[in-house]
């Protein structure tokens, strides 16, 4: 009997020891040397194209950091930013992963992710100007995240449909909205209906595009507090039904069931010259011209000469960032530093997630640039150039929830629902609920 | 000496493996649906986003329920889909079911392939293709086109006033499972009915009215009952169909779609969404008791 308890206690003794051995080894994983291997999980959004791409990166780094293994994981936007909420709530983010003002603001008010400067052995950030933290730095200057690259939405004009139907495409560094619509107007009318002349967009780019011209803008810097006036917003909406009322868009049932099926280059009706004027994310101009068979002409925004202010954007299209409770520190911010400051990555990613916002980077890639990677960062160093207005974030509550809100508000208008200002009150109603919450 | 006698060893052995094989159902029921349920009880009572820790705010999710404009939408889609989807599949399936009872030559084929659409219409393929059939260029409108109704570039997915009854349709459409039950059910009807109210000079209408509902009502009752609990559950097909939004305008806005919208979205109310989630339970709950109390005055069981 009582040697048997003894034994008891001796496996326990030995047991507890293995617990806390195992433990020791957690630690010095997390501290700073690293001399065993570790592994880390990266994860991202997008398509195929982009993942395979990004696993030759990974392949990259895990030659060029054999201590290092990295586990990937992939899905499509909406459904990674659903699995990245749910692994938050369990405690279970991955150790790198991209994100995506206004969408990570939640995750920095939380204190999920990493302050960069934390990490600066192994994650140079010195190449990257602090613009090009906007949306990504914390109230004390905490940099959240680092960019993957710039790209924005914008206007593309298929010129061949213009000359098929005889249209003049307008000069963009000063075209009017008088001039967008009266463009729109005349190849809608002079194709038959065989095309339309802008492929309308069910998304909120354009709104804040009008309301940032009147000098007004979402949210309000530093202030919970919603920047704009209902009356303005409805003036926009005006607009858009008049396009639609003058036969210049096509229907919204049609609009509406292109932005469901998820917006594929290849089945808008601006890659199949279906349309003269379409709002793309500009990174995939590529794919688009490549749906479309030739090239397509990004423009800059209209209104924008006439307006009070200018009212285009730039902005980082994607950031990568640390989880900050990662056992790994040291290697996740290697990890980083390889995809953002390194040749051979920037190579392999080319315009991807846009522009690199590492001005070395985007010299390397220069030489390797196709002519529609041309055509797209050309395009955003004029906008950068041109573009001096800031771009105002709101606090986590209301960033969030602009997208639907603004989509709700419009679809009403759009399908004549609600009268423009009753669906503009509505969209900032909601708005000001989200930021007072 | 128990006055119960012990049953025999090779009936125990049976129970014991019967167990056994239960076991994996059991701890199904325990951790998935059990367990979450449990959770979200206490979910309903706090505000929760995902991110962070729930915190506790009482009753406040439910008081919020009164004044959701979206909810108060959400369930007019839901109802509407329901009232108008459920009896339509149903009829659908009776008179098939009666069809293929009078003895139709491939009895078999046809039953398979009426019943395929049930097993399928909840994927996420279907939802693909039907977006694709009553798209601005879908079949609907070629076919229409046909007889000389131009449709074409009218989508129906996309306008809201078209949108829900694609939905609608598509429900009617997986009306075969209720019809195989409905066949199942014919079988049972005796020959010997039919024979008497023949003599009595009824018409095979008569004889329909008048026997074969009558003596069918429990199997109605039964997929009535189902019918209504799998709508109030449909998600699969409104999210694809619509883009996850619920739109145009809402109005495909089926309840499940709303419950995952505030967990999930934007907004990821998951107290809120959790609180929904309880209301759903208490609406098919209360409906479900509706339907067994006004059984007693349609539904006749033989004895």
């Amino acid at each position: 009997m009582r040697t048997s308890i003894k034994k008891l206690l001796a496996a326990g003794a030995a047991g507890a020891m293995l617990f806390s051995l195992a433990a020791c080894g957690g630690d010095s994983a997390s501290s700073d040397d690293e001399s065993g291997p570790v592994t880390i999980r990266f994860a991202w959004w997008g398509s195929d194209t982009r993942a395979k791409a990004q696993e030759k990166v990974i392949d990259a780094f895990e030659k060029a950091n054999p201590n290092i293994k990295v586990e990937t994981e992939t899905s499509n936007y909406d459904d990674y930013i659903t699995k990245l909420s749910t692994s938050a709530a369990a405690d279970d983010l991955p150790d790198v992963m991209t994100m995506i003002d206004p969408f990570m603001a939640d995750y920095m008010d939380n204190g999920s992710l990493l302050d960069l400067n934390e990490v600066s052995d192994n994650l140079d950030l010195s190449k990257f100007s602090k613009d090009t933290f906007s949306g990504a730095t914390g109230e004390n200057g905490e940099k959240y995240g680092v960019s993957m690259g710039v790209s924005s939405h914008g206007l593309v004009i298929n010129t061949k449909v213009f000359e098929k139907y005889g249209v003049e495409v307008p000069n963009d560094d000063t075209w009017s909205w008088d001039d967008f619509e009266n463009a729109a107007k005349q190849i809608s009318e002079k194709s038959g209906g065989e095309a339309v002349g802008y492929s309308i967009d069910m998304t909120e780019q354009l709104g804040r595009l009008w309301l940032r011209q009147n000098g007004e803008d979402y949210g309000i810097k530093g202030k919970e507090q919603v920047g704009f006036k209902p009356e303005t917003l409805a003036k926009f909406y005006e607009f858009e039904k008049k396009l639609i009322d003058e036969g210049a868009t096509n229907s919204a049932d049609q609009a509406q069931e292109m932005f469901a099926a998820g917006n594929a280059p290849e089945q808008q009706p601006i890659s199949q010259d279906k349309a003269g004027i379409s709002l793309i994310s500009m990174n995939q101009l590529g794919q688009f011209e490549q749906a479309a068979g030739h090239e397509l002409k990004p423009v800059m925004w209209p209104g924008e000469t006439q307006a009070k202010e200018r009212g285009g954007w730039t902005k980082q299209g994607t950031f990568v960032s640390i989880n900050a409770n990662t056992e790994h520190k040291a290697a996740a911010a290697k990890l980083v530093n390889f995809l953002v400051n390194n040749e051979e990555a920037a190579k392999i990613m080319g315009l991807d997630r846009g522009v690199p916002a590492n001005p070395d980077m985007a010299k390397a890639i220069e030489s390797q640039l196709s002519d529609s990677d041309k055509r797209f960062s050309d395009w955003v160093t004029k906008l950068q150039k041109v573009n001096t207005q800031e771009y105002t974030n709101m606090n986590a509550g209301a960033a969030t929830v602009i997208t639907e809100a603004y989509g709700r508000a419009h679809e009403s208008v759009m399908f004549g629902k609600a009268t423009p200002l009753d669906a503009a009150k509505s969209f900032k109603s909601e708005l000001q609920q989200a930021v007072t919450q | 000496m128990s006055v119960f006698k012990r049953a025999p060893i090779a009936v125990r052995r049976e129970e014991r493996a019967a167990h056994i094989f239960m076991l994996p159902w059991f701890l199904g029921v325990i951790f998935i649906t059990l367990g979450p349920m449990i959770v979200s009880i206490g979910l309903s009572m706090t505000k929760y986003r995902l991110i962070g820790k729930p915190r506790f705010i009482g009753l406040d999710n439910y008081v919020k329920m009164f004044s959701d404009a979206r909810l108060m939408q959400s369930l007019k889609v839901t109802f509407l889909y329901v009232i108008v989807g459920v009896p339509l599949a149903l009829a659908l399936a009776l008179l098939l079911a009666v069809v293929l009872n009078k003895g139709v030559r491939g009895l078999s084929f046809y039953r398979s392939v009426y019943y395929l659409p049930s097993l399928f219409a909840g994927s996420v393929a279907i939802g693909v293709l039907w977006r694709q059939v009553f798209g601005a260029e879908g079949i609907v409108n070629t076919i229409a086109g046909w007889f000389g109704i131009d449709s074409m570039g009218h989508s129906w997915v996309g306008d809201p006033k078209t949108a829900i009854w694609t939905l609608i349709l598509l429900h009617v459409w997986t009306f075969g499972s209720s019809m195989i039950i409905f066949l199942a059910g014919l079988r049972q009807v005796p020959q010997e009915l039919y024979e008497a109210s023949a003599l009595d000079g009824a018409n095979k209408w008569q004889q329909f009215c008048h026997v074969t509902v009558p003596v069918l009502t429990p199997i109605i009752f039964f997929n009535l009952v189902m019918g209504i609990i799998n709508s109030f559950q449909n998600f699969a097909q409104a999210f694809v169909v619509s883009g996850g939004t619920g739109g145009p305008t809402d109005s495909t806005l089926v309840y499940a779609l709303y419950v995952y919208q505030q967990a999930f979205g934007s907004t990821r109310n998951m107290g809120y969404a959790a609180a929904l989630g309880w209301l759903l339970v208490l609406i098919v709950g209360v409906l479900t008791g509706l339907n067994f109390l006004f059984s007693k005055k349609w539904v006749h069981y033989a004895d």
